[in-house]
């Protein structure tokens, strides 16, 4: 597993998915945050401290998206032949890319945060204390977004499709589907992740879990994806 | 050894794969022939266990590709030259193909040198020649040192340069006592590497002989010019032998020296008496007649 470890950071590496990757979100979590202090004045309660931090949740989405590219470019371009050749037990291959894409989920996470902070904290006195709930959840829910995003480009084969599948139901599916489902909106996806970043406890009243129930229903989110994509790769000819 | 029991791949309602079985011995460079969709590629990535038999089983030594303990250090593949990712360099490439089966990167340049790549190893594959994606395949093959090399179609994109550096390097191969399995369109090149052929049509095996026993088999042909073609034609009918006559040339399956004795028997002139030896493709067509293709 080690070997298969290190081979997928080589693969991360000599690409520069990873760097653009970062970029864009450095780019958007600085325009994001240089935005909040240049309009705010100074935050004034535990809650908008929080609001702040969660700027650096922008981190989850990028991370789901290199998840689904540690997989899904694999299928795309074909190379995973060659790595099927080299390390024949999938479901290996498949644990080794969800490990590496959670770590650099929370290398990204760590990149999100720092920014967030080193700009709002002068800024507009962000309060970490108030806000270290949002920091650990954006941890979390970006190591179970990147292991998730390994298992979506598991299943699609192909990066392309994965990422646009995530997009579409971030951005329509689980809306349309919030319509319909009034309470139970809280235990789809997205609200799942949004409840682990939110650093609150949630309420009846609220569309959302609690901050560490949504970081739980993240990981099983992920562990969940991961099945399916290692159910689905073992079976496909290649 | 490579054992084919009984292998069998359907997709939907098409059989790639029919009940095929043959074993391919140590040592040798064995060809596997057969027109396209004859389930050359589906058996070979059967046997390397990328992609799943329906029934019927595909072994190396015994064992499916996936019991195989450092599968690359038994076996070097070279599949589909377009593998690759566009903006990785193939020395990178290799180095993570290193890094996978716990091989030092040093290997990876041996290699790249070795396929003669050592300068445009440092460039992206997007910008590689389809030649050049071949050599790397080969060099990817070649990075555990395998006692068994299988390659499909490897000659797709090589100049006639490209060619003989890998008939050679095959060659080169086989002579230390290590196995080549290789598909290929190109049956001139088999039938100047090959000891024997595997020939399948239809996902069934058709022929598994040694070449030489398999030209054996092919009735050569007799090729005739000659300004009384015409009439030679009529004579050798007369004896009772099949010819086919265009303008002054007369071709048949009969041999060259009893055409010769019909034409002086009836007087007849020839220009030109050629018998042609029976090659590889013809025992090909014969074997595999009404599927030509290749």
């Amino acid at each position: 597993m080690n070997r298969l470890l290190r081979a997928e950071l080589v693969k991360l590496r000599t690409v520069r998915s990873l760097l653009w990757v970062t970029l864009a979100m450095v780019a958007l979590v600085g325009i994001s945050v240089i935005s909040v202090v240049a309009s705010a004045g100074s935050i004034e309660s535990a809650a908008d401290d929080r609001s702040v931090a969660r700027i650096s949740a922008i981190a989850v989405v990028f991370a789901l998206m290199l998840g689904i590219i540690v997989m899904g470019a694999e299928g795309t371009y074909g190379t995973i032949t060659q790595t099927f050749l080299v390390a024949p037990l999938r479901e290996r291959v498949l644990a080794a890319k969800a490990i590496v894409a959670a770590v650099v989920g929370v290398a990204l996470a760590v990149v999100a945060e720092a920014l967030t902070v080193v700009v709002a904290r002068p800024g507009v006195s962000l309060n970490l204390h108030n806000s270290r709930y949002v920091l650990i959840g954006v941890f979390i829910a970006s190591a179970a977004a990147g292991a998730l995003g390994v298992g979506l480009g598991a299943i699609y084969h192909r990066q392309g499709p994965a990422i646009i599948t995530a997009f579409v139901w971030l951005l329509i599916v689980e809306n349309v589907l919030s319509i319909g489902l009034r309470n139970g909106v809280k235990y789809l996806p997205a609200h799942v992740f949004a409840a682990s970043v939110a650093g609150t406890r949630g309420s009846t009243e609220s569309d959302l879990l609690g901050a560490w129930p949504g970081a739980a229903g993240a990981v099983l989110y992920a562990v969940g994806f991961l099945a399916l994509g290692a159910a689905l790769l073992s079976r496909r000819d290649v | 050894m490579i054992e084919v029991v009984d292998l069998r791949k359907r997709y939907r309602s098409a059989a790639a794969v029919n009940g095929l079985s043959f074993r391919v011995a140590d040592g040798r460079i064995t060809g596997f022939l057969g027109p396209n969709g004859a389930g050359k590629t589906t058996t070979l990535r059967i046997l390397l266990g990328l992609v799943h038999a329906t029934s019927g089983r595909a072994t190396i030594d015994g064992r499916t590709y996936r019991e195989l303990a450092d599968p690359i250090r038994h076996v070097g593949a070279v599949l589909e030259a377009s593998d690759y990712h566009p903006k990785r360099s193939g020395r990178s490439h290799l180095r993570a193909l290193c890094t996978a089966a716990g091989l030092p990167w040093t290997r990876a340049d041996e290699l790249l040198q070795f396929v003669g790549m050592e300068s445009a190893g440092r460039r992206a594959v997007g910008g590689y020649s389809l030649g050049m994606r071949q050599r790397l395949s080969v060099a990817a093959a070649l990075l555990g040192d395998p006692q068994l090399l299988v390659l499909d179609e490897p000659a797709n994109g090589l100049d006639p340069e490209g060619i003989r550096w890998l008939r050679d390097l095959l060659r080169a191969f086989a002579a230390g006592g290590k196995t080549v399995f290789i598909s290929s369109h190109v049956l001139a090149e088999i039938e100047q590497m090959a000891d024997e052929v595997v020939i399948i049509h239809r996902g069934r095996l058709v022929a598994h002989e040694n070449v030489g026993e398999l030209r054996t088999r092919t009735v050569g042909a007799t090729r005739v010019r000659s300004p009384d073609a015409a009439r030679l034609g009529a004579a050798l009918a007369g004896e009772g032998i099949e010819a086919s006559v265009d303008g002054d040339r007369l071709s048949t399956a009969a041999a060259a020296a009893r055409v010769g004795e019909v034409a002086a028997a009836n007087g007849i002139v020839l220009h030109e008496l050629t018998a042609e030896a029976p090659s590889l493709e013809e025992a090909f067509l014969e074997l595999t007649a009404g599927e030509t293709a290749l």
